[in-house]
């Protein structure tokens, strides 16, 4: 009996994590530009990766870093992988560190979006723009790279509470 | 084997997956079968979505005037809140009209050719690249590569199709190139897509030929060159001429004629697979 309730529990929380995702995605390809600051808006795919990882602290965690990040690939139809694999990455740097973390409330959740954005704006700068000769290092990293790791952080306050309902 | 051991030969063995996909898309140059599920599953709620975001600043605006109602008469209130919503949706109106007036008369111009009308319905998730995903596809016989224009002027050309949706590449983008002619000179020239220019709406046109005579102002439409883009379609106008480093040669910016911030609807031209 307390078996088959905690299946169907396990089950609901998959079909809430799907639709999250579906509407996270969703929200991030449209209505998220109407808060678009300085050319820049929040990640709110990364966010999510992030703070779930930190509340998680499974193999779980590393999963859904997994399909956030390719969700991220497939809609910005470049090629496939450099996403999935950073948002992998940043999944299991937060699951690997949950356990040391004394206290993990909302304001070490925005302290690792905002340090893990800068790493991934920064390897997505190296990825597709400096390795092929783009430059506008200076650029890149005053008007895109700072901006939208302090929005992301900011923006985290936003969706901490749903997504710790989600991971818990 | 310990917890942390055993998460690291997981997040291997995922890196070892990722390699792989990235290899094979890099191959196929497309996201194929993957990308194209994700698109068909997220494309209706993204046109859902699509839709209140047009109105979010609108709808954040409506919020913030109500702490100023509350010091007035209830009635006075209501009919403000009434009187203000009609000449926002009649503003809104107007707005849509002049375009839908815009793109048929663009219609009319383009009759010879053959187009389609597209609303945008998503953009690139990230804030690096300038793509949009628009709302017909292979449904609507659109193939990769046909261009995509607006009222105003060149928008891109479509790189992905799917059913009911399609994804298309802006002028303004890093990937973009295309040849172009200045319509005063007749000197051709290429308009690439530049990360600091982007933001700006402005392009780079390069290779400009040495005794080419460009001024601030002069309209760059398409060459037809290259065999992607139709040649006469306005790009936008040489908003500066600029040396590069060295001095030896001559650029300039284009401002495009397109607003890519508030593109909304746009017109695919259908080449019915003749690019592909």
């Amino acid at each position: 009996m307390r078996y088959q309730s905690e299946s169907r529990q396990a089950v609901w929380q998959i079909v809430f994590t799907v639709i999250f995702i579906l509407l996270i995605t969703a929200l991030q390809t449209t209505i998220i530009r109407g808060f678009e600051v300085f050319h820049v808006v929040p990640n709110l795919l990364f966010i999510t990766v992030v703070c779930y990882s930190l509340q998680r602290g499974n193999y779980g965690a590393l999963f859904f870093g997994f399909i956030c990040g390719l969700i991220l690939d497939l809609l910005g139809g470049r090629a496939i992988g450099i996403n999935g694999l950073l948002c992998t990455f940043a999944a299991y740097f937060c699951v690997y560190i949950s356990d040391s973390l004394f206290n993990n409330n909302m304001f070490v959740s925005m302290f690792f979006v905002g340090l893990l954005t800068l790493v991934y704006e920064l390897l997505t700068y190296i990825f597709y723009f400096a390795i092929w000769g783009h430059g506008a290092f200076g650029y890149a990293l005053l008007c895109k790279v700072l901006p939208a790791a302090i929005y992301n952080f900011v923006f985290t306050m936003v969706l901490y509470p749903v997504i710790r309902r989600l991971a818990s | 084997m310990g917890s942390r051991k055993k998460l690291t030969i997981l997040v291997l063995i995922v890196t070892v997956v990722i390699f792989v996909m990235m290899a094979v898309s890099f191959v196929a140059r497309s996201s194929s079968a993957p990308g194209h599920i994700v698109g068909t599953v997220v494309r209706p709620v993204q046109q859902f979505f699509s839709g209140i975001g047009h109105g979010v600043s609108g709808f954040f605006r409506f919020f913030g005037d109500m702490k100023d109602y509350q010091t007035e008469n209830l009635e006075l209130k209501d009919n403000v809140a009434k009187l203000e919503e009609q000449v926002r949706s009649l503003e809104s109106y107007k707005q849509e009209n002049e375009r839908l007036r815009q793109l048929l008369e663009l219609k009319s111009r383009e009759a010879e050719r053959d187009t389609v009308g597209c609303e945008v319905i998503a953009k690139d998730p990230g804030n690096w690249f300038y793509t949009f995903t628009i709302d017909k596809g292979s449904e609507a016989d659109i193939s990769v590569n046909d261009t995509v224009i607006a009222a105003q002027g060149l928008v891109g050309r479509v790189t992905e199709v799917g059913l009911g949706w399609s994804k298309v590449l802006s002028i303004i983008d890093v990937e973009s190139s295309v040849g172009a002619l200045v319509s005063r000179t007749q000197d051709f020239a290429i308009v690439d897509g530049e990360l600091s220019l982007a933001d700006k709406g402005l392009c780079k046109l390069s290779y400009v030929t040495t005794g080419a005579h460009l001024v601030v102002g002069d309209a760059v439409v398409t060459s037809g060159l290259g065999g992607v883009y139709p040649e006469g379609i306005l790009i936008g106008t040489v908003s500066e001429i600029q040396n590069d480093s060295m001095g030896y040669s001559r650029y300039a910016l284009v401002d495009t004629a397109v607003d890519f911030e508030r593109i909304r609807e746009v017109m695919v031209i259908r080449s019915h697979g003749s690019h592909s």
